[in-house]
């Protein structure tokens, strides 16, 4: 594996996803998917994930790392130590997410014994080779998205959900197609507690459609989690290739300190 | 050995290929926003496909269901490595290394705040017994056939979450530069197989006292120098002879010496480090040995010729570094001032016969000049285009107060261009390398590809030119040195 693929800024950290605020009742698209961002994602955050690529002839990969998440007012800093396969123990991903300004973001390779500073605006590149997105892991900025309902009310699994279509705003089209490589999304929200468990995302080239889906969704520390996160991509309707993650040993709003988020902590590994 | 020869792909041809490419691509290639290829359906709201997760969720149960790992204070791993290479445009000796290599690694968590680390490596180069190559019987000769290394051996420390030492031997990695050893002066380098070798794999460790002090925009970093390795080179049996052209008829080099490690430092580096808001600038100082031999005149040898020594000999330097993340583009500059800095001469015959004639003693022989040294470095990392990685360096070397007796060049200059292309959800890599040196107009180029065929074993398979047939490249003596090369690696 190339670890220069690590291209894009990260840091929000897996456990950060799809982690919801109070349910609400009457409000429109737009406001439900506010609702979603706005989501209590705790000031800290650590966690471990296995994320598991399976290719389409059922060829598996297994990537462990530890994340850890920290917010500062509007700002999150994160890091992220990669604790196997064998040739990239001890690499460590290192973002500031600045909510006015572009991210940092810098990768300590041990074999190179330095911390590098990466630039990448672009976040539609796979994280770790999977079929994440840097902008999936992120998360994308509802701002630039026009979302409308398709469904006020759909049973999935015998969840009520709202089902949302959202494509980019005219004006940010071509913006949130370079930042996210998506041309429109479709996504399940459950209503009960603003879980997004099922996503459909169109891909602007390749002709590719992925799809998403979350599970073994448990509140933890008094929020919302899910466990487990699929992502699969197709292309002309066939499966490609597949990514499942894992999550465990999630904490929330413990005490993270700062020296986590230095270029000498990646270097010491976690 | 200097015979004309075009290399099979020009270097030049090949990165206007590359540069083509980059710019030519398919606007469904870029990052480029395009409209779809097809109409975009509103869609269903079921699934057009049956269950887009049963394969994943089938292929994945079985290792979900295993626990995971167990957190523990140790850890224990390591690779083996077992490398091939054919050197097809040598006139003998064509097999030119068969290369097992075992790579052990082991941490120990000692506390929060205290770690240790120990890496081994031992290998043997086969192809000098199997090809019955001449051994000269030097002690550098015996260190390329057979290598057995404490590589790193350190312990970690953190005083008050600000303060942090690293004692023992390890590697020390400065500047923005991937290649090029402008600020990189402290840890020296593998140069036994130029062009070939990985640069995490050149990189040598030594022993050293680095001491950091940060907050969370500034670092302040200091080193003390406590070994001297020196470059490894490879010696007269090996492809890559690095006194290749002082070997000449008569001339005798002796095993190199380096200095020995003591209890006070031989040397230090000082580096501050600003971030800023996309943007890192590093000052750095130090003095130390440099890591390229000076070969110093011995004496005359019995038979009319003489002997030379390689030796080391200490340098200071300052110099500045930046970067800056320019949407997917990080521009890296780098500077450096040395003064002091042993510059080999290249007269010895023209001096002794001199000296000779004078009826003066030889012991003036000048074998070096010190001089300083001004070298500037620029590069870009882009990585705006799907799964290409692409690197352009390139720096300039002046010699101050030159004189033609200097084997250097007033002005010296190198480029250096990756690219890296990454292909089925990172499990195939391809890789192109070029260094591009003048004066001479020396160009190295590798290409590769490596494949994951498990999360353990992969499989690299390359080929390497030295286009070289001009006398004043300073890898001149490579020119018949291309090769294919595949190398085995097995990670645990």
């Amino acid at each position: 594996m190339n670890p220069f693929k690590f291209i894009a800024p990260v840091t929000a950290l897996l456990v950060g996803l799809l982690i919801l605020p109070p349910p609400a009742t009457a409000m429109d698209a737009q406001a439900v998917m506010e609702a979603v961002d706005a989501r209590d994602k705790g000031n800290t955050a650590i966690s471990d994930t296995r994320m598991i690529l399976v290719d389409r002839n059922k060829k598996q990969r297994i990537r462990e790392m530890k994340s850890i998440r920290k917010e500062y007012g509007e700002d999150t800093k994160g890091i992220i130590f990669f604790l196997s396969p064998a040739d990239v123990r001890n690499t460590a991903y290192m973002s500031f997410d600045w909510e006015k300004k572009e991210d940092d973001s810098w990768l300590f390779l041990p074999a190179m014994a330095k911390v590098k500073r990466i630039a990448a605006k672009d976040k539609s590149g796979a994280f770790m080779g999977s079929d994440f997105s840097y902008s999936d892991i992120n998360g994308m900025d509802i701002k630039d998205w026009d979302y409308s309902f398709v469904k006020k009310s759909y049973q999935l699994d015998g969840v009520e959900t709202w089902v949302i279509k959202g494509r980019p705003k005219p004006q940010a089209k071509e913006r949130v197609a370079e930042e996210t490589g998506y041309a429109k999304i479709l996504v399940w929200v459950r209503k009960d507690n603003l879980v997004i468990v099922k996503a459909k995302y169109w891909v602007t080239q390749g002709q590719k459609i992925k799809y998403f889906k979350a599970e073994d969704i448990e509140e933890i520390d008094g929020i919302w989690t899910p466990l487990k996160l699929t992502m699969v991509t197709t292309e002309k309707g066939k499966v490609s290739h597949s990514t499942v993650m894992k999550l465990s040993n999630v904490m929330y709003n413990t005490q993270v300190k700062d020296g986590y988020f230095t270029p000498v902590s990646m270097e010491q590994g976690f | 050995m200097t015979s004309p020869r075009q290399c099979p792909i020009h270097p030049a041809i090949l990165l206007i290929w590359i540069l083509f490419f980059a710019l030519a691509l398919p606007a469904g290639h870029c990052k480029t926003p395009t409209a779809p290829a097809h109409a975009w359906e509103e869609t269903e709201l079921d699934s057009d496909m049956a269950d887009p997760f049963a394969a994943a969720d089938a292929a994945a149960a079985q290792t979900l269901a295993a626990p995971p790992k167990a957190a523990s204070p140790f850890h224990m791993g390591g690779y083996l490595e077992f490398t091939t290479e054919i050197g097809f445009n040598k006139s003998q000796d064509k097999l030119s290394s068969l290369r097992p290599l075992i790579h052990l690694e082991g941490e120990y968590k000692i506390s929060d705040r205290t770690r240790a680390r120990v890496t081994v490596r031992g290998a043997h180069e086969a192809a000098y017994q199997l090809t019955h190559r001449g051994k000269p019987g030097t002690g550098d000769q015996d260190d390329e056939e057979w290598e057995g290394e404490l590589r790193e051996a350190y312990v970690d420390t953190s005083f008050a979450d600000w303060i942090h030492l690293r004692a023992g031997r390890q590697i020390i990695s400065w500047g923005e530069s991937n290649y090029a050893r402008l600020l990189d002066f402290i840890s020296p380098r593998d140069m036994t197989r130029p062009g070939l070798m990985e640069l995490e794999d050149a990189r040598m460790p030594l022993t050293a006292l680095r001491l950091t002090a940060e907050t969370a925009h500034f670092t302040l970093e200091g080193v003390g120098i406590h070994e001297f390795p020196g470059d490894k080179l490879s010696g007269p049996a090996g492809d890559f002879d690095a006194f290749a052209p002082f070997r000449l008829p008569g001339v005798e080099i002796q095993d190199r010496e380096t200095p020995d490690s003591q209890a006070l430092p031989q040397g230090f580096g000082l580096k501050a480090t600003k971030s800023f808001n996309g943007t890192d600038i590093a000052l750095v100082g130090g003095r130390s040995y440099d890591a390229t031999p000076i070969l110093v005149f011995q004496n005359l040898t019995p038979g009319g010729g003489m002997a030379l020594k390689p030796g080391y000999e200490k340098m200071s330097l300052v110099g500045i570094s930046a970067n800056r993340a320019l949407g997917n583009a990080l521009v890296k500059l780098e500077g450096v001032y040395r003064w002091d800095r042993a510059v080999q001469r290249k007269d010895f015959q023209e001096q002794i016969t001199a000296l000779t004639l004078a009826g003066q003693s030889l012991d003036r022989v000048r074998s070096f000049e010190r001089r300083d040294q001004v070298e500037f470095l620029a590069g870009v990392e882009y990585s705006g285009l799907d799964d290409l990685v692409l690197l352009v360096e390139g720096k300039c070397l002046r010699t101050l107060d030159y004189e033609s007796s200097l084997i250097l060049s007033r002005y010296q200059y190198q480029t250096y261009v990756q690219a890296n292309y990454n292909m089925w959800h990172e499990t195939l890599d391809w890789e192109l390398f070029w260094v591009w040196l003048s004066p001479g107009n020396g160009n190295i180029l590798r290409l590769s590809g490596e494949y994951d065929f498990t999360d353990h074993f992969s499989m690299e398979l390359g080929v390497a030119f030295y286009d070289a047939d001009n006398a004043d490249t300073i890898i001149n003596s490579y020119e018949d040195m291309d090769r294919i090369f595949c190398r085995m690696t097995y990670s645990f």
